[in-house]
């Protein structure tokens, strides 16, 4: 599947960047990537542009990923968009947790390339790395 | 490593099990995150000049902190290889926002090794100490000192079931 517009979510402007040399490498160097600093952001940037892939942290300030997850499932226009979870924080209880909330996938830091490919179906192993 | 045996606790976990799942997660975050290989160090931590502080709370499944001491050397070396630009050329705020990433992810891998992967984790948000007096300082803190390509940090961890 394509994800030509994926966007990224976490207050750490390293971890954004982190997030984005994972997916170049893992072959989405031609993606569009957008940023939000948090779940409010996102949602906010949200209303005026459509994304293919939304990866976004856990933890963050304002409104975190599983706040985010939820409201972005609620809306008709977005409840349809994929979404990875990546977390220092990372649980078999919260995967499941998150998974039922309509969660795509859910990652464990740090990412690395084969991890992003695993969760997308396109690597050796398997959907989650937890 | 080095460590300044703290007062006796009441905990399931002895000061091996925690000092071995401390020692794995910061070999693993530095090897992952920054590909730099860290080794434990017989050195006093007394003799290291760090030039700052950065520490995270964890409230569940134990609760405590983490505070790393970095000299410059060492938070060169660590932001320049995640970063892949030299440190001149990176902003205040890219390099403190590295750091207290790289204490994030190390403090989820300290807690997932010692609690398992069954548990829920509650931390807070990494921050930076500007004031010494403000760092929080239990008697019984394990302290470890280590190495990273040669340039000396150290650690120091409070837990309480």
């Amino acid at each position: 599947m394509a994800y030509d517009k994926i966007l990224i979510v976490d207050d750490s402007v390293t971890s954004r960047m982190i997030i984005k040399r994972c997916f170049h490498i893992a072959g989405y160097e031609k993606s569009e990537y957008s940023e939000a600093e948090d779940g409010l952001a996102a949602l906010n940037f949200l209303k005026e542009h459509p994304v293919d892939l939304i990866v976004s942290d856990l933890n963050m300030p304002r409104m975190d990923g599983a706040t985010f997850v939820r409201r972005l499932k609620m809306k008709e226009g977005t409840s349809g968009i994929p979404v990875i979870i990546i977390s220092s924080m990372g649980n078999d209880a919260l995967r499941e947790e998150l998974k039922e909330t309509g969660v795509f996938s859910v990652l464990r830091k740090p990412l690395s390339p084969d991890k992003i490919l695993d969760a997308l179906g396109e690597g050796e192993g398997e959907g989650d790395e937890f | 490593m080095h460590w300044e045996k703290g007062k006796e606790r009441a905990m399931s976990f002895n000061e091996q099990s925690i000092s071995e799942a401390f020692n794995k997660a910061v070999i693993k975050t530095f090897a992952d995150m920054a590909f730099i290989d860290v080794i434990s160090e017989h050195h006093h931590e007394g003799n290291i000049s760090y030039s700052g502080i950065m520490g995270l709370e964890f409230s569940h499944p134990g609760r405590g902190y983490i505070l790393f001491y970095m000299t410059k050397d060492c938070k060169k070396h660590l932001v320049e290889n995640i970063y892949g630009e030299e440190w001149i050329n990176l902003s205040d705020m890219e390099i403190d926002d590295c750091l207290l990433e790289i204490l994030n992810v190390l403090a989820g891998e300290f807690l997932k090794n010692l609690y398992g992967e069954r548990e829920k984790v509650a931390m807070s948000f990494p921050r930076l100490y500007f004031d010494e007096e403000t760092v929080p300082v239990d008697p019984g803190q394990l302290k470890f000192v280590y190495n990273g390509e040669g340039a000396l940090f150290f650690a120091r961890l409070s837990l309480d079931e």
